[in-house]
């Protein structure tokens, strides 16, 4: 992976993949994972969607690769979206397409909207205008009582359909996410649980895709409800299906992906 | 293309060469190992359209041949076929692999089949694309001499504009294409490939076809002006565990001009082994 510097020095991981035609002008998605994430999650997305774009993948501050900030400075979600909007200016990308799983589209919810030019069109799985109407604040606990292994392993069902998915891609989603710093986790998730945007989700602007699990396990349906006001959205309910389909059904989401955001003439390029 | 930038390893003499990794195979497995091997006046970047259609089953890695792309290509007396070959093991060697999958277009298969025929323990398969075993076999019909002169008076995009119509059915493909191809070509040293080209216009392995061991995916142009049909024919008639596939393709360069068909030939043939 690469790394830069943000702007208050904490050094951020990324990576690029271009797998794009180079005699063709190829746009720039831009790939935010959820709470406990990395950039590796997406290691069943990047090959076809970086046939049509040039994907730049960070790891989100305190996760992966990328530094934990340490705990005397306070972590806000301004912050968090500085680093992705520095990311993309260190790139040379100031306009991108943009796609979040769950608290990585916060942050792509945040720059649609109060920096919309950044913005060619933003695509969401999994994420609300915030995570204030969720059960968020009650993991804390769990989490500090049995580890995040273990908060994560006793919740997995809201996460994935056991049974019906490979079952060593549950163990690596435990041991990646669970793996993470506790601490850190804590902070980040009371950050997010504090944060509600509904009433000004209908100002973005840019073309935005809606992906709603359908079982609603981690934040239910009504949280989505305000996007409908967004002017141009797709919603899209993805029946019977828990938390983390984009990690268990990765080939629906890169279609739709792709789709949303490549398939028209003039949106992104043909592959 | 938004680049990122290259790794490197010195090779046992002391050389320095670049590679690229794409590895986007399930994190809880251990995957199997591509190498992917660029052409004479290739590099590889000229490889990348063939990474998404193989990353998710293997872990690809593309080297840039010494004297090529970023490789530099080290002292006068060290450039032949066994050279290259010690690269592609000792390139092994650092990833901390015992074997590999190799693939190659053109000359970049030349050097992945003496790899085959002179390790055959450390290589698992062998893709050959529009590869003949040493171009000493095609020295009759392409006059490869020429080729040296006429980079040195043209230069590579020189020489390369005009003989064109050798390597692409330039009405069927990509506009813009062809000017990128050139332009890609042209990044390489001269001096470089005034080296490179002789040496590999001497090396001939026809006789040693039957020490490939490995199975053998090879994959020819059906109208090729540099190579000829009789010439590929060698392949399958030395090689014992090879499939054989024609495309109907005008010009030699099929590696660049279709290169998703080749690289999901090569993933269909990799499942298929590994089964």
């Amino acid at each position: 992976m690469q790394s830069f510097t943000a702007s208050d020095g904490v050094r951020i991981a990324y990576q690029v993949d271009d797998f794009t035609k180079p005699w063709v002008q190829a746009e720039t998605l831009v790939l935010l994972h959820s709470a406990m994430g990395c950039g590796r999650r997406f290691f069943s997305w990047i090959p076809d969607l970086a046939k049509h774009f040039r994907v730049v993948t960070p790891d989100l501050r305190g996760h992966g690769s990328s530094e934990i900030p340490s705990g005397d400075r306070p972590l806000t979600l301004a912050r968090l979206v500085a680093d992705v909007t520095e990311l993309m200016d260190h790139v040379g990308a100031p306009r991108a397409h943009y796609v979040g799983t769950a608290a990585g589209g916060y942050l792509g919810q945040r720059i649609a909207l109060d920096e919309p030019e950044r913005v060619i069109r933003l695509s969401l799985f999994g994420s609300a205008p915030g995570l204030k109407q969720s059960q968020a604040l009650s993991w804390i606990p769990i989490v500090q009582e049995k580890g995040l292994r273990g908060f994560l392993a006793d919740t997995i069902t809201d996460r994935f359909p056991i049974g019906q998915c490979d079952p060593e891609l549950v163990d690596w989603f435990l041991d990646q996410a669970g793996g993470n710093d506790p601490t850190y986790i804590a902070r980040f998730i009371t950050l997010m649980a504090d944060q509600d945007w509904s009433d000004e989700v209908a100002r973005i602007r840019c073309p935005t895709m809606v992906v709603m699990p359908g079982l609603g396990k981690i934040g239910d349906h009504a949280a989505y409800e305000p996007m409908r006001a967004i002017p141009d959205v797709v919603m899209k309910t993805y029946e019977n299906t828990p938390h983390n389909v984009w990690d268990f059904m990765p080939s629906r989401c890169v279609a739709d992906v792709i789709d949303f955001h490549a398939g028209a003439p003039g949106r992104g390029r043909p592959a | 293309m938004l680049e990122r930038p290259m790794l490197s390893f010195a090779a046992g003499d002391g050389v320095s060469l670049r590679f690229q990794v794409d590895d986007f195979t399930n994190p809880w497995e251990q995957p199997d190992t591509l190498i992917l091997i660029h052409a004479a006046m290739g590099s590889s970047r000229r490889m990348h359209l063939w990474v998404p259609h193989l990353a998710r089953d293997v872990k690809v890695v593309r080297p840039d041949m010494r004297g090529h792309g970023q490789s530099t290509i080290g002292p006068d007396d060290t450039l032949d076929l066994e050279r290259l070959t010690l690269d592609v093991v000792e390139l092994m060697d650092h990833l901390g692999i015992d074997s590999a999958h190799l693939a190659g277009s053109s000359a970049g298969g030349i050097v992945a089949m003496n790899t085959a025929i002179s390790f055959p323990d450390r290589v698992k398969s062998l893709g050959a694309f529009a590869t003949l075993p040493g171009l000493k076999v095609s020295a009759g019909h392409t006059q490869y001499g020429s080729w040296v002169d006429r980079i040195g008076s043209d230069g590579i995009a020189g020489f390369l504009r005009k003989t064109i119509a050798d390597r692409f059915d330039v009405e069927a493909v990509d506009s813009g294409f062809i000017d990128w191809f050139i332009a890609e070509s042209a990044r390489n040293d001269p001096e470089s490939l005034r080296r490179f080209v002789p040496m590999m216009a001497a090396a001939d392995i026809s006789g040693r076809l039957g020490d490939v061991h490995c199975p053998t995916l090879c994959v020819v142009p059906g109208s090729d002006p540099i190579h000829t049909p009789e010439q590929y024919a060698l392949l399958k008639d030395g090689i014992t565990d090879c499939r054989f596939v024609t495309y109907d393709a005008k010009g030699h360069n099929i590696t660049d001009a279709y290169p998703d068909r080749c690289a999901q030939d090569l993933v269909a043939f990799l499942r298929d082994i590994r089964r």
